[in-house]
């Protein structure tokens, strides 16, 4: 064999071995998990004044945390309240929140991923993620791919221009018309008949059913964008969660207004994990469901305005 | 090992050997093995391909429509700034320098979100629909193809005007001379010599206008990238799907190639050097290898 094929045949036998340290260290190799010490339910103390001390929660194995000490969290931050970012671009919200207590709860420290919503699910089972926390609702098309653990409550909602200019005021009024919905949501799901939802249950389908014509669905990556098309002209009506719905009519300055008679569906949204991560699972339940029973969950949700939205257990 | 070493060690086939191997070794070492648990599902490339759905199938023929009618457009708005550039009329001058300056010196994203969503949300301007026979034409959609076209014209100018200035400026003088007035020696004599040179460039352009439609997804249009975008979303499949929209793209700009070339030889016909190729398969078939009247080459004895 010549010199130069004997060079390149080395060249490849380098790089395989360099290939098979990128497969090996990726399986996970199953841990013997130590058995979670049952978390007691906190009682709060009916006389003094001194808080319960908080049980021990189950540690997270470091194999199913990206970075070891680190709760990576994915979040789509153009959802005020629950997620968004400031003005120094960090990110806030009561989703944030929640997030920041559960990390330090689970004695981890917290890192924010700004993920775009609609590829937030193959971010997190691709491994760019440890949980994903961005207001995602419940749907067995979800959970056919992640673990949801349910820590909020929010219904479908619309909001329109102040005024209401092109009076809807039932889902009817909407046949013929642009609806903006953020790309991956329930809500698109909801018009589209997508998802959870068939044609039949859209709410283009139900239009389609009774004579009129269909809602056009326009989608958008950030749900900031969908608001920006309801401004523009573009849609008559954005629809979104809830709280968001609250939250942007609130900063708008009068410029929208909710339709409260439209709010659909309250269902519950998840905290989603990995299938293969149980214990990062368990022990982000357990955390929450401490949250709940202390008081802290709801504390949180009240500084943001939606507590509304709030649940009592983290069992689906 | 830089890449001039590289290019040193075996023969030409045994690095392509190689090179395949270690891209077949780390497909096949990373596949599947992730952190993550993400599952490929290979249907969906295959069928996205293969058996493209309506959706996918309307969404490539929006993509080629919004391509060809901005090109269009940049192409008559390159040729009016290009000659504004090079008019005596000062007036003329100062607006087409002003029109190439702003659009080559904004991005097109900035252009799509000031002159869509800013007109429209200040109520400056309310882009309206149009409706061609059967066809009607969302606002955004229009938008959309006004705000390329225009963007396009602003890169074309240069374009044009390199072409118009490659014509021997003997043809204009022998068109002066002859009587002709400014609009037919540009129709007749300048601008047709002046395609060649503009042809090449211009098919580049129009190879980046087929990809530059993706940035539409910012104002909704459901071309190819934002069709295929709203499908990963529903599915939960961005390997598989945003994969074979790559392939798509490539395969209207790969097609496109062969039409740029096609139409590069139609225009260079009766062209000095043009015959770069000898006789076809037809006439070598019959013992003509060669143009030349040579008796040796016509299969003689």
């Amino acid at each position: 064999m010549n010199p130069s094929k004997l060079r390149l045949l080395g060249v490849i036998a380098a790089a395989s071995l360099a290939v098979g340290a990128c497969s090996s260290s990726a399986t996970p190799t199953p841990t013997p998990a130590p058995t979670p010490t049952p978390a007691p339910v906190a009682t709060p103390s009916a006389v003094a004044a001194t808080s319960p001390t908080p049980a021990p929660l189950p540690t997270v194995p470091a194999t199913e945390l990206i970075t070891a000490g680190t709760l990576t969290v994915c979040s789509d931050t153009t959802y005020p309240p629950q997620e968004s970012l400031d003005a120094s671009n960090n990110p806030v919200g009561s989703d944030i929140d929640l997030a920041k207590e559960i990390a330090k709860r689970l004695g981890l420290t917290l890192a924010v991923k700004s993920t775009v919503f609609d590829t937030i699910i193959p971010a997190l089972t691709g491994g760019s993620c440890d949980i994903i926390i961005s207001a995602q609702t419940i749907t067995a098309d979800r959970q056919a791919q992640v673990d949801m653990i349910p820590y909020f409550a929010a219904g479908q909602s619309f909001d329109v221009l102040a005024g209401n200019p092109d009076n809807i005021n039932t889902v009817m009024d909407l046949c013929g018309k642009a609806v903006a919905a953020e790309t991956g949501t329930v809500e698109a799901d909801h018009i589209a008949g997508t998802g959870d939802y068939t044609a039949a249950t859209s709410l283009s389908g139900q239009c389609t059913a009774a004579g009129k014509q269909a809602i056009t669905l326009k989608v958008y990556p950030a749900d900031t964008q969908a608001l920006l098309a309801l401004h523009a002209g573009t849609v008559v009506a954005h629809f979104t969660d809830e709280p968001v719905v609250g939250n942007e009519v609130a900063q708008s300055g009068g410029s929208l207004q909710a339709v409260p008679a439209m709010t659909l569906e309250r269902a519950p949204e998840g905290i989603s994990v990995t299938k293969n991560h149980p214990e990062l699972r368990d022990a982000v339940k357990a955390a929450l469901q401490q949250m709940i029973d202390d008081g802290t969950y709801l504390k949180i949700l009240t500084t943001w305005g939606v507590q509304s939205g709030a649940v009592t257990s983290t069992n689906s | 090992m830089t890449a001039a070493t590289f290019l040193r060690i075996g023969t030409r086939r045994a690095q392509l050997v190689g090179c395949l191997l270690l891209v077949a070794l780390v497909v096949s070492g990373c596949s599947g093995g992730g952190q993550g648990a993400y599952i490929i599902r290979p249907h969906y490339f295959w069928d996205s391909l293969l058996s493209p759905s309506p959706t996918i199938v309307n969404a490539i023929g929006l993509t080629l429509g919004i391509s060809v009618v901005a090109q269009f457009i940049g192409v008559v708005l390159g040729v009016f700034a290009a000659m504004g550039k090079m008019a005596r009329f000062v007036p003329f001058r100062i607006v087409a320098n002003f029109y190439i300056w702003i659009f080559r010196g904004t991005p097109l994203l900035v252009q799509l979100s000031f002159l869509f969503f800013g007109l429209q949300t200040a109520r400056v301007f309310m882009w309206p629909s149009v409706v061609f026979g059967p066809i009607d034409i969302l606002p955004e959609i229009l938008a959309g193809i006004v705000i390329l076209g225009v963007n396009e014209g602003a890169y074309m100018a240069e374009i044009v005007r390199a072409g118009i200035m490659a014509v021997d400026p003997g043809q204009t003088e022998a068109a002066k001379s002859l009587g002709m007035t400014f609009r037919l020696t540009m129709t007749r004599i300048v601008l047709p010599q002046a395609a060649r040179v503009i042809i090449p460039p211009l098919g580049n352009e129009f190879n980046n206008m087929l990809k530059t439609t993706s940035l539409l997804s910012a104002l909704s249009i459901f071309e190819l990238y934002t069709t295929f975008s709203n499908l990963s979303a529903v599915s939960f499949a961005p390997f598989e799907l945003f994969g074979a929209c790559a392939i798509w793209y490539l395969l209207l700009t790969t097609l496109w190639g062969f039409v740029q070339s096609w139409i590069e030889r139609k225009f260079a016909k009766g062209t000095v050097g043009s015959q770069t190729q000898g006789p076809g398969w037809r006439m070598r078939l019959m013992g003509r290898t060669s143009f030349d009247a040579d008796a040796r080459s016509l299969g003689g004895h």
